[in-house]
């Protein structure tokens, strides 16, 4: 069950990460909203305000690293508290590689892509999660029921 | 090292990518001092451009005037860098700046681009594989509107052009005159308005002292439609533009002053005769726009006056440093030119 529970996180936080992806589009596309104002209001927002990893960006970005090195590095140290797997820490580090550095429609683009694919990695995830519920829940009555029968 | 200078290099290098930016912490002080331009090459020697005299720098970081195959150069993804931090991270954002081929980063310090433009329905949208940089450094000189003001500014506001070639000084003179007119030079303090479209005449964090309470900055608006909201909400005495030359601006300015307000706008070109050769700024001359047009040197004679022509009453006038005297006829007017 710990298992299961495990990959039920995986899917949150990647899920997590595509609204974020998907805020961040949103205010790159119809505001064409700076970066740092962009940090600053996606760490202030209520959705996010709970959301290390953004804080971490941010708080990288505006010490003077550089939007993808404040990217990857808030990753390193937000990804050995979640339940992220290389799959999805590839990912969302590959995202960091244009982030800002294209104009309107490249950043579109990237952020359609990645949104794209951590749906994907999630969906996948979700039936994972699904599966081996399901596995876990038989073999528990499976052993339930072997244990009567070695009671009786 | 003082710290202007200070102030001038943290801005400059924090734009640069570190292998260059370690080359100029171990420039003396005296030539960073004297730089007033950086020029950077894909693949190519970096130069580096100061009034006296432009020299390269060895790949071991020591000065030279000497072209060889030892110059430290910089690459093309160098330069892409360059671009993507002074845009702040944000290409998204200076879409239209790349589009006009200059960016202006913290300080007022000016990059102009040099690359393949790109294109959609004949219009240019963007720029691409960045094959030089032109990295202008601002400086504040004190007392550069000195001249000016005692030329334009002696008996009251007037409408002024200011004139020259690139880099003979017109935004830092310009920039001078805002703030001294808003000070109270002419007796009183002015209500100034300074249409920054590139935000380098006053970015932010820079020029902030002695700037006065009447001194007004539409930073990022277009000069059409920074005047035009000028006039209507701010109610200036007199607006102040940085190079002028579209039609609209032209439109613009001609409608500002029939509405009452002066005007102090600057203008490429590098004497009286191509000002007026200026196809979009033939209006300006055939309405009799501007009651002084002063003509600015370069080099030696950065920021300083070279030339006067004064539009008078019976469309003559004056005086100046000129090299040759004459007389000018231009859209039926004349101008008289005084010589040196």
């Amino acid at each position: 069950m710990h298992l299961s529970a495990q990959v039920r996180k995986r899917v949150r936080e990647t899920e997590k990460f595509v609204r974020l992806l998907t805020a961040i589009q949103t205010q790159i596309e119809y505001a064409l909203t700076p970066t740092d104002s962009l940090l600053q209001k996606l760490s202030e927002s209520e959705e996010f305000q709970n959301f290390s990893f953004i804080h971490l960006v941010a708080q990288q970005f505006f010490n003077g690293d550089s939007l993808q090195t404040a990217w990857n590095t808030a990753l390193q140290k937000y990804a050995p508290s979640s339940a992220l797997q290389s799959q999805e820490k590839e990912l969302i580090s590959a995202f960091s590689e244009s982030f800002g550095s294209t104009d309107k429609y490249g950043q579109r683009a990237n952020c359609t892509f990645f949104i794209t694919q951590l749906e994907m990695q999630a969906d996948e995830l979700r039936k994972t999660a699904q599966t081996k519920s399901r596995l876990y829940c038989t073999l528990g009555i499976l052993s339930g029921i072997f244990f009567t029968i070695l009671l009786l | 090292m003082d710290a202007q200078i200070q102030e001038e290099f943290i801005q400059i290098s924090a734009i640069l990518p570190k292998r260059i930016r370690e080359l100029f912490f171990n420039l003396p002080p005296s030539l960073l001092n004297s730089l007033i331009e950086l020029r950077l090459r894909a693949n190519g020697p970096m130069l580096l451009v100061s009034p006296a005299r432009s020299f390269y720098l060895t790949v071991g970081g020591k000065p030279t005037y000497m072209r060889s195959e030892h110059l430290f150069c910089t690459s093309q993804h160098e330069l892409q860098d360059i671009v993507t931090h002074a845009c702040g991270y944000s290409v998204h954002s200076h879409q239209e700046d790349l589009k006009n081929g200059c960016l202006t980063v913290a300080g007022g310090h000016r990059i102009g681009l040099c690359g393949t433009a790109v294109t959609e329905n004949g219009k240019i949208i963007g720029i691409r594989e960045i094959s030089a940089l032109n990295i202008r450094i601002a400086k504040e000189i004190p007392n550069a509107a000195r001249e000016t003001l005692l030329l334009g500014f002696q008996s009251g506001l007037q409408n002024l052009l200011l004139v020259g070639a690139p880099m003979s000084g017109k935004t830092t003179v310009l920039r001078a005159l805002a703030t001294e007119l808003a000070n109270g030079y002419i007796g009183t303090p002015v209500k100034c308005t300074v249409i920054d479209e590139r935000s380098e005449l006053f970015p932010a964090t820079r020029f902030e002292s002695g700037r006065g309470n009447t001194l007004d900055i539409l930073s990022g608006y277009s000069k059409a439609e920074g005047i035009s909201l000028a006039v209507r909400a701010l109610s200036p005495d007199i607006i102040f533009c940085d190079e002028i030359g579209s039609s609209e601006d032209v439109g613009a300015i001609a409608e500002g002053v029939r509405c009452g307000v002066k005007f102090v706008a600057t203008a490429h070109a590098d004497s009286i005769e191509t000002l007026y050769a200026r196809q979009s700024l033939k209006p300006l001359f055939a309405d009799k726009i501007f009651d002084t047009v002063l003509v600015l040197g370069t080099k030696e004679q950065v920021g300083k006056v070279t030339g006067i022509v004064k539009a008078g009453e019976q469309d003559v006038e004056i005086c100046g440093g000129s090299a040759d005297s004459g007389l000018l006829h231009l859209d039926g007017r004349a101008f008289v030119r005084a010589g040196a």
